[in-house]
């Protein structure tokens, strides 16, 4: 059985407000494996950033942030949806498994939605794990 | 309404919108001439496409209205010609059902959730 | 943030609510500072369309049948051009709405926080927008020149003339003349419509600093806007109103309040009274975004390693705030040009590290380094 691997998360702060679902060392208590790190603005994470995850072993990235046309900052949430979706430069390599790799665009009390969304691609990219493993 | 994929409550939501906003447009010529419905004030695109008669039809539909507008309006003082004002409402009307038909068809994307398109 | 919960309830259940029913795509609340922009477009359409017959003269020395001056033309335009009243209604109302609209941009950029610091300019050219938006709105209503307009010009008059040392010059350069004459008239007539085109050049200055900034809402959005328009037009039509007469003194007037309460402040406290409360209201408007009022921890600016830097100017591109800028790289570069990063006006957002490739921009707080160490750190850790 494959080992159960780490989801990373990549919010911002501004975005659905988790702090109340995470625990000291940055994991969501009612999703173990989904680990978090904050930014001031999604539009700061690069795809190499997911790369980089991907590379030290997640089992697969989320990236939140505000609700599209409600970004603190204005434009980062925009800016970060497009490079994943290969639409603005820097892109995300070729080599990385889309169906790795989920986008939510939440606003400030949208923490439940977060949760039964990380919940769900936990349990999504385990299965991709499982059967990867098995095709050996 | 969740949002989702176009669905068939939505194709209805949107046929009704969009006949809401046909029967709507309709009253403007009507409330123009100032809410009276001859052949003469039918518009011109309307003749050549034959449809004057069902046009007259629902113009004398609208015409039940003319003595509940007016004194409305002439209980406010209204100045000017009075149809013009129901013609500004029928407008408003066709527009915000216009709207309404747009942001049914718009709303079929998801924008909470990006899942981005894998090749294999 | 440290508004109060309240207040975050307030804005955030309608929020939610409108994103669930027509998704944030239709969300008004997100177009905030375009709707105002789109209503201005209906003022300037109907405003021209009213202006095409609109004559600027005070002309009644004697009443004939065919007594030609501003009253007489407004009558001309309500009764006898075809959809003249409905375009007065719509230019009246439209203004009206973006009283509203200004005033609903305003209290959420507010409560969004989205004022201070490098947004000093966004909020103090937003100001003076309102201020010009609220005196074209003034002149408007003298134009007319009915027994209210009378009133108002005798007001504005009384309460200019209140000023110590300059009142009566301010009195002069109002009416154009030590009278109300007909220059008077194309006076107001100069202004509603200077103002309304200088609005142009003080909105450049609102968006200058702001990349690709959000200034058309979705037609949908359009479309309901200018049915709300329609509706007030139908439920609040143009009524009658008496010319002015230079010999009668007008004491009492309907106002619209959107435009007219400083008239209502005037009358109620006087002139004193009336120049305290503005001066008062202006200095709290201008100096919002004062961080010392708010403790805001000061924006640490993005920082270009120039040595990784290739010019490739996406960060530049990317930023929302327009403060990197490209200039031509240090003689012995390969590259051409060089990120510089303007401090005053950056956010420390971040979009900048997110657009680049080669890890040449960081902010201090959070460099490149430490963030792949942490996400290294979240994956080893058990």
């Amino acid at each position: 059985m494959a080992e159960e691997r780490t989801v990373i998360t990549l919010i911002c702060e501004r975005a659905a407000d988790i702090n109340s679902l995470i625990n000291d060392k940055s994991e969501v208590t009612d999703a173990p494996g989904v680990k978090v790190l904050k930014f001031p603005c999604s539009g700061m994470i690069q795809p190499l950033m997911v790369e980089q995850a991907m590379k030290s072993g997640a089992a697969g990235v989320i990236v939140c942030g505000c609700q599209i046309g409600d970004c603190y900052y204005r434009e980062g949430n925009k800016m970060i949806r497009e490079r994943l979706l290969g639409e603005r430069p820097p892109g995300l390599k070729k080599t990385v498994d889309r169906k790795r790799v989920l986008a939510l665009w939440l606003s400030k009390p949208q923490k439940d939605r977060f949760l039964s969304e990380a919940k769900e691609f936990l349990s999504v990219v385990r299965r991709l794990d499982i059967e990867e493993s098995k095709k050996g | 309404m969740a949002v989702g994929s176009m669905n068939s409550i939505r194709a209805v939501l949107v046929g009704i919108f969009a006949l809401g906003c046909v029967y709507f447009t309709m009253a403007m010529p009507w409330a123009e001439h100032n809410m009276t419905a001859t052949k003469e004030t039918v518009p011109h695109t309307i003749k050549l496409l034959y449809l004057t008669d069902p046009t007259i039809k629902l113009f004398d539909m609208f015409a039940a209205q003319k003595e509940a507008h007016e004194q409305k309006l002439k209980n406010k003082n209204a100045e000017g010609n009075l149809g013009e004002y129901v013609y500004a409402l029928a407008m408003a009307a066709a527009m915000t059902f216009a709207a309404f038909a747009i942001m049914t068809i718009g709303s079929e994307d998801e924008v909470e959730k990006t899942v981005l398109p894998s090749k294999n | 943030m440290e508004k109060s919960n309240m207040f975050h309830t307030l804005f955030l259940v309608p929020e939610k609510l409108i994103n669930k029913i027509v998704t944030s795509k239709y969300n008004p609340l997100y177009y905030h500072g375009a709707l105002p922009q789109f209503i201005m477009y209906v003022l300037f359409l109907s405003g021209l369309l009213l202006f095409a017959y609109y004559v600027p003269t005070v002309d009644n020395a004697y009443f004939s049948k065919n007594l030609i001056n501003a009253f007489t033309s407004v009558d001309y335009i309500t009764n006898s051009i075809p959809f003249g009243a409905v375009v007065r209604a719509i230019h009246r109302y439209a203004g009206d709405a973006m009283v509203i609209a200004i005033l609903l941009h305003m209290v959420r950029v507010w409560f969004t926080d989205r004022f201070r610091q490098y947004r000093w300019v966004q909020w103090l050219s937003g100001v003076v927008l309102l201020l010009m938006v609220m005196f074209i709105g003034q002149t408007g209503y003298y134009l007319i020149w009915d027994e209210r307009s009378l009133l108002l010009t005798r007001m504005t008059v009384s309460a200019l003339e209140s000023l110590p040392g300059i009142g009566e010059h301010l009195k002069h350069w109002f009416l154009n003349g030590r009278n109300i004459t007909n220059l008077t008239l194309s006076n107001y007539l100069f202004i509603h419509i200077g103002l309304s085109f200088s609005l142009l050049f003080a909105l450049w200055i609102h968006y200058v600093r702001m990349t690709r900034p959000v200034i058309t809402p979705p037609p949908a959005l359009n479309y309901l806007l200018v049915a709300l328009i329609l509706l007030a037009v139908y439920v609040f039509p143009i009524t009658e109103t008496k010319m002015a007469d230079l010999n009668l003194q007008p004491t009492n007037m309907e106002i619209d309040w959107f435009f007219l309460w400083p008239y209502w402040l005037l009358s109620a406290v006087g002139s004193g009274g009336f120049w305290f409360w503005m001066v008062v209201l202006l200095a709290v408007l201008c100096l919002i975004p004062l961080p010392m009022f708010y403790g805001s921890k000061p924006v640490e600016a993005a920082e270009v390693v120039t040595n990784k830097c290739t010019g490739c100017r996406l960060c530049s591109l990317d930023c929302p705030y327009q403060a990197i800028e490209m200039v031509p790289a240090p003689a012995g570069s390969r590259f051409k040009l060089l990120a510089t990063v303007k401090s005053y006006r950056c956010s420390s957002c971040g979009v900048c590290v997110g657009a680049c490739a080669f890890d040449a921009i960081d902010l201090p707080e959070m460099p490149d380094a430490q963030v792949n160490l942490k996400i290294k750190e979240l994956l080893e850790a058990k």
